[in-house]
C-alpha cells in the first residue's frame, strides 16, 4: 500500500503538498489512525531525534504510544466487523426475498397451468 | 507457555517473607526476601508473564521452572520498574535478581533466555556470540527473546552483529516468531551488510515486546552464519 511521510518522518494516509509517497506492506490491513501514529525513515535516510541520537533507515516504528495505536486498530476491527456482519445480514435478507419471490412465482405459474 | 500465577500479601504462610525499602532489612529471617525499592507494597505474586491490571506497588517476581526469580518488578505509576531482589539464605543475603540495566545480550551473558527458531532448522548458539546457523534450502535464522522484554523507560534497541551478506532485521514483535513467520510486528529496522551490521532502532512509544532478529532466507547451497555480539537498550 502507499503511505506518505513529511521532512519528520511521520506517517499519512492521504496525500498532501510536501509530503512523499513510499510504498511499504507494513501497515497492510491498519487503520489511518494506527498508521499515522508511525513513523516510517526509508533505506539511506536518516532521522534524529530530540535527544540527539541519530536513527538510519529503514525503521518503521510508533512515534504514538503503541498500546494506544493498538487500541485504535481494535476498534477498528470490531466496527468494521460489525459492518460486515450488518452487510451479511441485508444479503441474506435480501436473498431470502429473493427465493420467496421465485416460489411465489412459480407457484403462480403452476396454479395457472 | 504456561501462565502460572501464586499471590501473596507480605507473609505468604509458606516460610517466605517479603519486604521492601532501600535499606537493608534490620532483622532479617531465614528465606526472608527483601525489594529494594520504596514504592514496594505488600501484595506480591510469582508469575510467568506480568499480571494485568496490577494496583500500585505490586511486586511480580517472575519466575520459570528453574528459578524462583529471575527478575522483579515493582508497578509503579502505570509502569513496571525493574528492582534488585535478596533472599536471606545461610545467615547472608543473597541476590537472587538483578534490577535490569537494559542488557539483553553481551557476549554470552543474558538477561534472559534467547531462543532460535528450530522450526527452519536453524541452529543456536548462544556464547559467545548469538548465533543461528541454518543450512535448509530457504531456510531462515531467527534469533528471540523467550519473553517479553520490559521497554518502558528506555528509548532505543541497539544491536551489534554480522552476517554472511545481506544484512538482517530487527523488530519488536507482541508475539513470538513460529514456523519461520515473524508477526506482530510492532517496530522494524533493517540492518544492512554495508552498515558493518550494527544500528539502532528507536522504542521510545513501547512498553514491552518480544525482541526478534531475523536474517534469511538461506540456500541450499551454503551455510547461512548470523552472529551477534550484543543487544541492549539504552
Amino acid at each position: 500500500m502507499q503511505i506518505y511521510i513529511d521532512a519528520d518522518f511521520k506517517c499519512y494516509t492521504a496525500p498532501k503538498e510536501g509530503l512523499a509517497t513510499v510504498e511499504t506492506a507494513f501497515f497492510d490491513g491498519k487503520c489511518a489512525a494506527y498508521i499515522e501514529g508511525y513513523r516510517f525513515v526509508p533505506a539511506g535516510k536518516t532521522w534524529t531525534a530530540g535527544d540527539g541520537t541519530v536513527y538510519s533507515g529503514e525503521m518503521i516504528t510508533p512515534w504514538k504510544p503503541w498500546a494506544e495505536l493498538d487500541e485504535a486498530q481494535r476498534t477498528y476491527e470490531r466496527e468494521r466487523a460489525a459492518a460486515l456482519e450488518a452487510q451479511n445480514a441485508e444479503l441474506l435478507d435480501a436473498m431470502a426475498a429473493m427465493v420467496e419471490d421465485v416460489y411465489n412465482q412459480d407457484l403462480a405459474a403452476i396454479e395457472e397451468g | 507457555m504456561g501462565q502460572c500465577f501464586l499471590y501473596g500479601n507480605g507473609s505468604a504462610g509458606t516460610g517466605l517473607t517479603i519486604v521492601s525499602g532501600l535499606t537493608e532489612p534490620v532483622k532479617p529471617k531465614e528465606n526472608m526476601i527483601w525489594v529494594k525499592s520504596d514504592k514496594a507494597g505488600k501484595k506480591y505474586v510469582f508469575a510467568e508473564v506480568f499480571p494485568e491490571a496490577p494496583a500500585d506497588g505490586t511486586i511480580v517476581f517472575l519466575s520459570k521452572a528453574k528459578s524462583i526469580a529471575y527478575s522483579t518488578y515493582v508497578f509503579t505509576s502505570g509502569a513496571w520498574e525493574s528492582v534488585e531482589a535478596s533472599m536471606y539464605v545461610g545467615g547472608k543475603w543473597v541476590t537472587v535478581s538483578t534490577a535490569f540495566d537494559g542488557v539483553l545480550y553481551d557476549a554470552g551473558s543474558r538477561y534472559d533466555e534467547w531462543n532460535a527458531d528450530a522450526s527452519v532448522s536453524a541452529q543456536i548458539s548462544r556464547s559467545p556470540t548469538l548465533s543461528a546457523i541454518t543450512r535448509a534450502e530457504g531456510g531462515v535464522g531467527i534469533l528471540y527473546t523467550e519473553n517479553k522484554v520490559p521497554i518502558d523507560g528506555f528509548t532505543t534497541l541497539h544491536i551489534n552483529g554480522n552476517t554472511g551478506g545481506g544484512g538482517y532485521k530487527a523488530y519488536v514483535t507482541s508475539e513470538p516468531p513460529a514456523a519461520g513467520k515473524v508477526s506482530g510486528v510492532l517496530a522494524s529496522k533493517t540492518l544492512s551488510y554495508n552498515s558493518g551490521g550494527s544500528g539502532e532502532l528507536d522504542v521510545s512509544a513501547i512498553s514491552d515486546g518480544y525482541v526478534v532478529l531475523y536474517c534469511g532466507p538461506g540456500g541450499s547451497s551454503f551455510t547461512y552464519n548470523f552472529n551477534v555480539s550484543k543487544v541492549w537498550l539504552t
